[in-house]
């Protein structure tokens, strides 16, 4: 794993932050302005996020999962298969207030970089936003998903298959072929939990 | 993110919190609006108003997912919880509602601070959204 950087730099960065609640907005922005973002967009609602992304790129997404008409599923939806390049692209952190398992999976199913769930820390955020900062994960475009890869376990072919790539392994050997991820690590790309800084 | 300059990770998340203390006290008077308006339909109980219980519920969770106040979070999951369970089931029951809205008084009331007392009225509430969709 990439050693974590001790600073950030957020100064030349853009985002966006998408939340009905005012008040839920405006604690959203202070997180973010305490990170060193200069540049912040707010919108109220899903609809003005798709017209201002439409217009203008940003650097990364910040949004409410739960929201009235549009919601926050359906915009990254949107956002990964119907916007233009590279605005599709733009990393999604998806904040879930209501953390059921059925949720999280959609989250990650509609193609958004990373899930955060409250209560919600700045610690947390801030982290995910490391993560994406060193992202490795491919763009996949397929039928019925687009977005980071959401393949992250490393287990090879089922036993008793060869497997169909030059890299992968056998079952019975098992072994990665570069430093498995931490277990955590990995989890945390699928569920959201708590981090220490 | 890399380039030369920023600011120490250690400090972006003290400056984040810091933003975060200072809207404290006027996050409390919104979620203390909220809870007005939880507690005036509890007394009014209008027939129909599932989805507007769960939408104060929601805002609830969201404003007060940003805070640490954990007992005030917890409270306002559970109504949540059992607003969006009891009308799934077509079990609506005001009780339930109301018991809630007076805990999260209560817990306002009170600066959100956590103990035992608080603890023992949290699982009081989770045991209520439980009985509300499964009763006996």
């Amino acid at each position: 794993m990439p050693k974590t950087p001790d600073k950030i730099n957020l100064a030349h960065s853009t985002v966006l932050l998408v939340d009905d609640q005012p008040t839920s907005l405006d604690l959203l922005s202070s997180i973010v302005q305490g990170f060193g973002v200069r540049e912040q967009l707010k919108c109220p609602s899903a609809k003005d996020a798709v017209e201002l992304v439409q217009r203008r790129s940003v650097d990364l997404i910040l949004i409410d999962c739960a929201m009235p008409e549009m919601d926050g599923y359906d915009f990254v939806r949107w956002l990964r298969r119907e916007a233009s390049e590279p605005i599709r692209f733009t990393p999604v952190i998806m904040i879930l207030g209501h953390a059921a398992r059925a949720l999280v999976a959609k989250g990650r199913d509609c193609g958004a970089s990373f899930i955060v769930a409250k209560p919600l820390t700045p610690a947390v955020l801030l982290k995910r936003i490391i993560w994406l900062g060193g992202e490795t994960r491919q763009f996949v475009e397929v039928e019925n998903y687009v977005g980071p890869d959401r393949r992250v376990r490393n287990y090879g072919p089922p036993p008793g298959e060869e497997g169909r790539r030059q890299t992968d392994l056998s079952g019975e050997l098992g072994e990665a072929v570069e430093a498995n991820m931490d277990q955590d690590d990995i989890d945390m790309l699928l569920k959201p939990m708590k981090v220490a800084l | 993110m890399a380039r030369p300059g920023g600011v120490p990770i250690a400090d972006a998340v003290a400056r984040a919190e810091e933003g975060l203390g200072e809207q404290r006290g006027r996050t409390l008077l919104v979620l203390q609006d909220k809870v007005d308006a939880l507690n005036r339909l509890c007394a009014d109980r209008p027939a129909g108003a599932d989805g507007e219980v769960y939408a104060l519920a929601s805002a609830l969770v969201d404003m007060s997912g940003f805070m640490e106040i954990p007992p005030f979070y917890a409270a306002a999951y559970s109504l949540c919880d059992a607003a969006h369970r009891m009308a799934a089931a077509d079990a609506w029951s005001w009780p339930e509602v109301q018991v809630h809205a007076r805990a999260l008084s209560l817990i306002l009331a009170n600066d959100c601070q956590g103990g035992e007392a608080v603890d023992q009225m949290l699982a009081g509430l989770r045991a209520v959204a439980e009985q509300a969709v499964h009763p006996g």
